[in-house]
């Protein structure tokens, strides 16, 4: 990390931030070509508890990445793939009889883990949407008649396909609020794709017996650990001690309550938006190994905070305005 | 015909009051007389319209073995005893005076003092104000007339200067006062966070680093000139170890703004 980023050196903050996140970084990109700034969302939900939402067509290492940065910090990772058929007890377990003892026990669904991947959220329908964004927002579910607590740490990234919208069920704004951030990737560069091919021609067959399969990208992760749960615990608290000046919030809280006045805007951010604006900004600081945050960091995840927090009017829509445009208003009418 | 020719026989038979003598009708209501003229055709006058208050019509003409029996029917509009002759003419236009009174009286069965117009009807709205078709062709002049005159008043309307939206400040009008005020005094909060953004802003335009903010103060903060500075502005608003910067410190640190030249805002 270079000194600029580094801003005022001196602090174990910074080294720790920088380590920790450029041995994530490095630990990932063994596996994944590109998607750093992917990475980067992916620590800053880890390191602020947030949760995040993630947008792009199928086919670009979505899966990978998640579980390859969960496999970086020793995380417990599970992924469930959302469909119509699917139900609440799917994701967050049931009572089932034991014929042995003639008691009920629990069944604790996949919701039970450190990092769920959620994949395409959007095609499960309402009722599961909600149990699970209940789970994410309590952090303890109900099975029977008993509450259980989810492991800590929890983080659901669900994925969500831009392009394939029959049969899917829109999340509504208030449950996408639950998201801290929502993250739209991009196809990679020519050359990150062709590095992409170039280390799918070196994958080699999986035997089994006299039989094989061809390896795919999901074998290849690296199975090393480079940190444990107490380590990004560790880096939890450091993130906590990232210092947020008052002009810092300022600029926050302003961005935020310029949303409910712009005329394009029919829905504008909750107080969430504010909260989670500064917490992520914190974390990328400490990501970007500064103790402190600066306006660099609320405008870098301006987008992925406040986007999907935010409804454009029809009357906007139909004039072909985007958010992202609206955004770009906002931004230059905050100074 | 010479009218002195003619003799006359006159059979008069009532349809309504065999009784009475003479013919007699409510009024609104036909009554028929038969008359016997030895000579000449009669008709009914051609002359009278509905005002006229005794009208007659011939109903049958029956040859007689001398003359015709005719059969006339008359109405009435108003009570009274009337000739028949005053309503008759002769075909060849000669006078009907020479034939004996033909009297008929028009009777009424309304009292004396009641209105017994029978013709009397509410009078249409448009009358009081010329009539129906005076309304129309009003109406249809000012159709035509009232798009033509808009059209022409709108070609005849001085071409009036387009209004000047107020111009927006720019963003060295924005930024100078700031940096003067942070020279002089303590700055608020909030004018602290727009310094801060507008000096990004102002670099952004300065070094044409696109349109896109976040992507630009990125790469400004690792500009050789402007970054420097913009760390040392970062430092002075967010790091808590930093010191305030003193008048002189900060004198310098923005003296590069305070003469930046206005550039209107895209």
């Amino acid at each position: 990390m270079s000194d600029i980023n580094a801003g005022t050196p001196g602090t174990s903050t910074l080294t720790e931030g920088t380590s920790f996140a450029d041995t994530v970084r490095e630990s990932v990109a063994r596996t994944v070509v590109g998607q750093e700034i992917v990475v980067e969302r992916i620590l800053i939900a880890l390191l602020t508890g947030g949760h995040l939402l993630l947008e792009g067509v199928p086919g670009i290492a979505k899966t990978l990445l998640v579980q390859s940065v969960g496999q970086a910090i020793d995380l417990q990772f599970k992924r469930v793939q959302f469909t119509i058929d699917l139900l609440p007890s799917d994701i967050l377990g049931s009572e089932i009889l034991d014929k042995d003892t003639g008691q009920f026990r629990v069944h604790q669904g996949p919701v039970f883990t450190n990092l769920l991947l959620a994949d395409e959220i959007n095609r499960a329908s309402p009722k599961v949407q909600s149990a699970l964004l209940e789970a994410m927002q309590e952090r303890k579910v109900s099975i029977g008649d008993r509450t259980h607590e989810l492991p800590a740490p929890f983080l659901v990234i669900a994925t969500q396909n831009p392009v394939e919208q029959a049969g899917t069920f829109e999340l509504p704004e208030a449950q996408l609020d639950r998201f801290m951030l929502r993250h739209r990737l991009n196809y990679p560069t020519p050359e990150q794709e062709t590095e992409v091919v170039r280390r799918g021609l070196k994958l080699k067959l999986k035997r089994q017996g006299d039989g094989a399969v061809p390896m795919s990208a999901f074998d290849a992760i690296d199975t090393s650990s480079p940190f444990q749960i107490k380590d990004l615990t560790s880096a939890m608290e450091s993130v906590l001690e990232v210092h947020v000046s008052d002009v810092f919030m300022r600029d926050c809280v302003e961005l935020v309550t310029l949303t409910r006045n712009h005329p394009d805007i029919e829905l504008g951010c909750s107080p969430r938006a504010a909260i989670s604006l500064v917490q992520a900004s914190r974390a990328r600081a400490f990501v970007h190994g500064r103790d402190y945050a600066i306006p660099e960091d609320f405008l870098a995840l301006a987008e992925d905070v406040i986007l999907h927090r935010m409804r454009l009017t029809y009357e906007a829509l139909a004039g072909g305005r985007r958010g992202e445009d609206v955004l770009a208003e906002l931004l230059t009418a905050l100074a | 015909m010479p009218p002195l020719l003619m003799s006359l026989l006159l059979v008069v038979l009532t349809s309504i009051q065999d009784v009475d003598p003479m013919a007699s009708a409510t009024r609104g209501i036909t009554g028929s007389v038969k008359v016997q003229i030895e000579d000449g055709t009669l008709r009914g006058r051609a002359d009278l319209d509905l005002d006229s208050p005794l009208l007659v019509r011939v109903a049958s003409i029956q040859p007689q073995e001398s003359g015709s029996l005719y059969e006339l029917e008359f109405i009435g509009t108003t009570p009274g005893l009337f000739d028949l002759r005053d309503v008759l003419v002769f075909a060849d236009g000669s006078s009907t005076d020479l034939l004996p009174p033909l009297p008929v009286q028009i009777v009424s069965n309304l009292e004396d003092h009641a209105a017994s117009d029978l013709s009397m009807t509410m009078p249409p709205a448009t009358d009081i104000a010329g009539g129906y078709q005076t309304w129309i062709i009003i109406i249809g002049v000012l159709w035509i007339l009232v798009p033509i005159v808009a059209i022409m008043a709108k070609f005849k309307q001085p071409s009036e200067e387009p209004e000047v939206a107020p111009t927006k400040p720019t963003l060295a009008e924005q930024l100078s006062p700031l940096v003067n005020a942070a020279c002089n005094r303590n700055l608020s909060i909030s004018e602290q966070g727009q310094l801060e953004l507008l000096l990004y802003w102002h670099w952004q335009e300065e070094l044409d680093l696109g349109s896109d903010r976040p992507e630009a103060v990125s790469r400004l903060r690792h500009h050789e000139i402007a970054g420097l500075l913009l760390r040392k502005v970062e430092a002075w608003l967010h790091d808590p170890r930093s010191t305030t910067p003193t008048q002189a410190e900060l004198q310098d640190l923005l003296q590069p703004y305070r003469d930046s030249p206005g550039r209107p805002e895209a």
